[in-house]
């Protein structure tokens, strides 16, 4: 089973996705915040990890960056999902993570999550 | 006159017969002296007050229409009446002037009190940029100390942005102007902030008949709080619909959890099918709404990456099945041959596409068909959406492109956004779009796309698919 962390703090959304995925037969692990996503991100191991930029303590920029220098988890693909208004200039900066795979709107339509997620796993195993 | 010629005929046979009787020339005496009586009676009685009357009434006429003396009744019966006429009538004249100066004396005023009064600047130029007439708020905008013959817009205007727009009404020839301009007023001495004010400028031509010149009204006017009010109200809309879209992909996405948790039923997924169509509906109306305020704003980013051309009408031509079927409508494509990727924004070109289909599909009856078409040439890569519905008409042909025009038959049913926004972004792509319609072969709406277009670098490293 591939797995899949959420790390945000919306819990409409991480629910929906949640459910979504598991569905789709990953195991799904959730993370209130930055702080939290950091820390279960090692015990939990997850093929694929999808990322909120704004949260209450430690953003997103700060957890990409800090999961670079986690040897195991270095490699694991990050879909960055912002909730604030989708900015182009936003996403450049993002994408200049290397782990940041895909920036994408909150908005996005579940299936082609779905299908970037799939892909992207794909990629990594 | 008979006297004198008496008087030397009585002379000259008094000369030739010197015998004659002194009796003759007591007659011619007396003949001669009854002339001089009646020549000096006609003057008295006649001509005095004849000169007496034309002296009055030029001294009236210099004196501006004031009467300082009445003319004397002197002379004839007959001439005494005249006097008495002329002198009522210089009268009647002298107050009818007064009560007409005192009248446009009045307007005068209130002209000035109402123009001086109002905060709006206004000044009257003469076509070389002399000033006509200015109020104190005028020539405190554009810092003017005070008018005088000397005194020639636009160099005497301190504000240089004044100054740029004064010296383009001048050099103008259109008859009403309109603009607008940022100002920055300078520091008042008390809280020695600078600020910095909206004007609107508002120019209009008119004929000054005395001096047989054109001149110009203008008026400035500060509209500072007016754009406020309107930017807060277009960021309080663009912020609620913003909003929307979080919801409405809640909505969404259990939409798709529940289609694949329920038990699946041709009846079942048509629900489903309307529902995703919808809700997506919904969301590139509200993409509409968000990219049209960017694009205004000027900061609309584009993501610039290769298209597929035949994948991409394929795809907005199958999306529209839940309205097509039901309505018995066909939507057909003409792909290119070949397949051709040409560089665009992708999302924006589904957006065009989808509107332009959206609108073909309200227009097109039962039983019509939509055709999707994609040609090019060395320059364009040319997009259409052909209908058969009902011809457009000639005059609605260039005002559909505007931002919330509709068309009158289409009772109700918004053309207002959805094909101002395909214009502005078939612009942003190089490209132009029109329509070609014909009664009876329906419309054709066409949009090109520039090829010279360069893919934005990072984006096009990190496409996936």
């Amino acid at each position: 089973m591939l797995k899949m962390l959420i790390v945000d703090d919306n819990t409409e959304f991480k629910t929906m996705v949640s459910c979504y995925f598991t569905d789709l037969n990953y195991t799904v692990e959730l993370a209130d915040n930055g702080r939290e996503g950091l820390q279960k991100v090692r015990t939990f191991k997850p093929d694929i990890i999808l990322l909120d930029i704004m949260m209450p303590d430690i953003g997103g920029i700060e957890v990409l960056r800090e999961l670079q220098t986690y040897d195991d988890v270095s490699q694991v693909p990050v879909i960055v999902i912002t909730g604030t208004y989708f900015d182009k200039n936003m996403s450049e900066l993002f994408r200049q993570e290397p782990n940041c795979k895909e920036f994408l709107a909150k908005t996005t339509e579940l299936s082609y999550l779905a299908k970037k997620v799939a892909a992207l796993v794909k990629k990594s195993l | 006159m008979a006297s004198p010629a008496v008087f030397l005929a009585g002379a000259w046979s008094a000369g030739r017969h010197n015998c004659i009787p002194g009796i003759l020339i007591v007659v011619a005496a007396a003949g001669f002296a009854s002339a001089l009586a009646f020549s000096a009676l006609v003057f008295k009685r006649v001509l005095r007050p004849l000169n007496d009357m034309t002296d009055a009434a030029r001294r009236f006429f210099n004196a501006g229409y004031r009467l300082d003396a009445v003319i004397p009744r002197a002379g004839r019966p007959e001439l005494r009446d005249l006097a008495g006429s002329l002198n009522r009538m210089m009268l009647e004249l002298q107050s009818y002037r007064a009560f007409q100066i005192s009248q446009i004396m009045e307007e005068k005023n209130k002209a000035q009190a109402l123009i001086d009064t109002i905060s709006d600047g206004v000044i009257l130029v003469d076509e070389l940029g002399g000033i006509i007439y200015s109020n104190q708020a005028a020539l405190a905008l554009l810092g003017i100390p005070r008018v005088s013959p000397e005194v020639v817009l636009p160099a005497a205007i301190k504000n240089e942005v004044f100054a740029r727009e004064f010296a383009a009404i001048l050099a103008s020839g259109e008859k009403f102007l309109r603009s607008e301009a940022e100002i920055k007023l300078p520091a008042a001495p008390e809280d020695g902030e600078p600020t910095v004010r909206n004007y609107g400028i508002m120019a209009s031509r008119f004929f000054l008949a005395t001096l047989k010149r054109q001149g110009r009204v203008v008026i400035l006017r500060d509209i500072t709080n007016e754009k406020e009010l309107e930017k807060t109200k277009e960021a309080f809309f663009h912020m609620i619909t913003h909003d929307m879209r979080s919801p409405l992909a809640t909505i969404q996405g259990y939409a798709e959890i529940l289609r694949r948790k329920l038990p699946q039923s041709p009846e079942t997924e048509k629900y489903f099918k309307s529902m995703v169509y919808s809700s997506r509906r919904l969301r590139g109306m509200i993409d509409d709404i968000l990219n049209t305020t960017d694009l205004q704003r000027g900061v609309m980013a584009m993501t610039l990456e290769k298209v597929c051309a035949n994948a991409l009408i394929a795809r907005v031509a199958e999306q529209h099945e839940p309205v097509t079927t039901p309505k018995k409508i066909t939507v057909s494509i003409q792909p290119l041959p070949q397949e051709l990727e040409f560089i665009a924004d992708a999302a924006l070109m589904e957006r065009v596409l989808t509107n332009l289909v959206l609108n073909a599909l309200r227009s097109t009856p039962a039983g019509g068909t939509i055709t999707l078409g994609v040609s090019q040439d060395a320059e364009n890569v040319l997009f259409w959406v052909g209908d058969t519905g009902p011809a457009m008409p000639d005059d609605k042909r260039g005002t559909i492109f505007e931002q919330y025009s509709r068309m009158e038959k289409q009772s109700g049913q918004s053309m207002g956004l959805g094909l101002a926004m395909c214009k502005m972004m078939v612009e942003l792509h190089k490209g132009r779009i029109w329509v070609e319609s014909e009664a009876g072969k329906g419309s054709k709406f066409l949009f090109t796309i520039s090829k010279s277009l360069k893919a934005s670098s990072a984006s096009q490293a990190k496409t996936l698919d």
